[in-house]
């Protein structure tokens, strides 16, 4: 099974220290969240390993391989980044004919399809494509050049809710399919949740959550009922939020559930988003 | 190496392709104004320079769009760099090709109405080293010249690959200024300052006259010998040695 082995990575820019120490493991046929704030260090940590930008220390390697100036060790890797790195006068279907000549198993049929079902104009320049499009349009080259990793970051930028919600249903189906490592660098959390194996939270630069989404919604839960009960039940423990809905109320609790609730609540699953609101706030 | 280079291949075949069509053109029509009017002289000099200033645009263009493109996609920066070497080669061959064929072109119709044809084209080797051309054969002549065409080609291909390179390089901010500068100072500043010191009296010129002295000795172009060796090695010495800045700064180049 093939892993990428991040160890130690640090990054600066000038006076900004991007990453601190970063060490991540990646295997195969999972689908990773990479969780952070703006600033964070998310697409200077995807950068990295895609060779793009150096590591000021530390290493990236797959298997053993350094993928630093690895071409070899390289081809398993792809990032649909923000930025647009085709030739200014390339056309879609013009990048798509070349990204089969760069990754041999690119599947052209299947990219062709999903042009077709997110209406992607593939006679259009790439750099006259909307935001929402160039993203649609990364995501496919990501989607169809069936690499063993794939890094999407920022995948759903500039998409619409149709887009965004075929976007999530093409990717599960894929994994299904074709099981690929797939890491989501995104701030739509609430979306990703569900999607998401295992989640990454970065912190100014460092490594605050590194396990399986299952775990890490274990450290809390939510409790909802009528409020007066709730509000009694919180006392003395650590509420990281709560929603109010007339006389409802839904609270975010971290630790473990009391055995005996108050009549008329109801426990579920820890809110993704509102625990990684709490592990990232600035205190 | 072999996918980008393709691309690469693809890229540059099809710009050197209409460049080559525009010169055979224009040679073309040349040569039909010269026959249609026999009382015109005509004589093209620059066609040396136009595969120079191909050569060093199509240089500057493949840094900066198709780095990029090979980073997208996975190519290393030493795969791209070494892609880009073969490819600047072919390109310049290619260009020293097309200067030939234009020759051939202009001595065919001379030799085919040589009563009407009032025509001349000239390369590097005839504006550089007339000397050379007296004392040898006409094959001599062609090989050399197309030796000569080849390494100007690259010295200004690697010299568009390293203005190129240091472009990428530099932090945005500075680009503007960098793009600005470079004009001004080899086709302004430059020339002003040495013809400034060269011209002038006084004691900057007393200073000046010995490394002035110094380059006319080593005759590094070879045309004071009417050497095109001289010249040829000259040239491939700088270009390897731009090609090494170019890799150097490369493999610090980052891309995001």
């Amino acid at each position: 099974m093939s892993t990428i082995e991040v160890t130690d990575v640090s990054k600066s820019f000038k006076d900004t220290q991007a990453l601190s120490h970063v060490n991540l493991q990646f295997k195969e046929n999972t689908i990773y969240g990479l969780l952070g704030r703006n600033g964070a260090g998310k697409t200077t940590l995807l950068n990295i390993i895609n060779n793009r930008l150096f590591a000021t220390s530390g290493t990236v390697t797959l298997d053993g391989d350094r993928l630093t100036e690895n071409t070899r060790a390289l081809s398993c890797c792809f990032l649909a980044g923000g930025s647009n790195l085709y030739p200014e006068g390339m056309k879609v279907k013009q990048a798509l004919k070349w990204s089969q000549e760069f990754y041999p198993d690119f599947d052209m049929d299947y990219a062709k399809e999903l042009c077709k079902m997110f209406d992607l104009p593939v006679k259009k320049k790439i750099k006259d494509l909307s935001t929402g499009y160039q993203s649609v349009f990364r995501n496919i080259v990501a989607l169809s050049v069936n690499v063993r990793f794939v890094f999407l970051d920022e995948p759903v930028l500039g998409l619409d809710a149709n887009h965004r919600d075929l976007f999530y249903r093409v990717l599960i189906e894929k994994y299904a399919e074709h099981p690929f490592t797939a890491v989501i660098s995104t701030h739509l959390i609430e979306e990703a949740a569900n999607i998401i194996e295992w989640v990454i939270v970065l912190k100014k630069g460092e490594i605050i959550r590194n396990e399986p989404i299952e775990s890490l919604l274990d450290s809390g839960y939510c409790i909802s009922g009528p409020g007066t009960f709730i509000d009694s039940y919180l006392e003395g423990k650590e509420v990281i939020g709560t929603d109010t809905l007339g006389g409802l109320k839904t609270a975010y609790v971290m630790g473990v559930p009391d055995p005996q609730l108050p009549a008329g609540t109801e426990v579920s699953r820890m809110n993704l988003q509102k625990l990684f609101i709490r592990l990232t706030e600035a205190a | 190496m072999k996918k980008i280079m393709k691309y690469q291949l693809r890229d540059m075949l099809i710009g050197y392709a209409v460049y080559a069509a525009v010169m055979i053109l224009l040679t073309a029509v040349t040569i039909s104004v010269s026959v249609i009017n026999s009382n015109i002289n005509l004589s093209v000099n620059g066609n040396g320079f136009s595969s120079v200033i191909f050569c060093f645009a199509g240089a500057i263009a493949m840094y900066k769009e198709q780095c990029q493109l090979a980073i997208q996609n996975s190519i290393s920066r030493k795969d791209f760099f070494r892609s880009s070497f073969y490819v600047i080669t072919i390109l310049c061959l290619l260009c020293a090709f097309i200067d030939l064929v234009l020759r051939g072109i202009s001595l065919g119709a001379a030799l085919f109405s040589a009563e009407t044809v009032n025509f001349d084209l000239s390369s590097f080797i005839f504006l550089f080293y007339p000397d050379f051309l007296e004392r040898s054969s006409a094959a001599t002549v062609t090989i050399a010249g197309f030796f000569i065409s080849f390494l100007t080609c690259m010295l200004f291909a690697v010299l568009g690959f390293l203005i190129a390179g240091i472009y990428c390089r530099i932090p945005k901010k500075f680009r503007t200024f960098y793009c600005i500068a470079l004009p001004v100072l080899f086709c302004g500043l430059t020339p002003a300052v040495s013809a400034f010191v060269l011209f002038s009296p006084g004691p900057l010129h007393n200073v000046m006259e010995p490394l002035v002295n110094l380059i006319l000795f080593l005759d590094l172009m070879g045309t004071a010998s009417g050497s095109p060796f001289r010249g040829m090695l000259t040239f491939t010495v700088l270009s390897l040695f731009m090609g090494w800045i170019c890799y150097r700064i490369l493999k610090k180049t980052e891309i995001a």
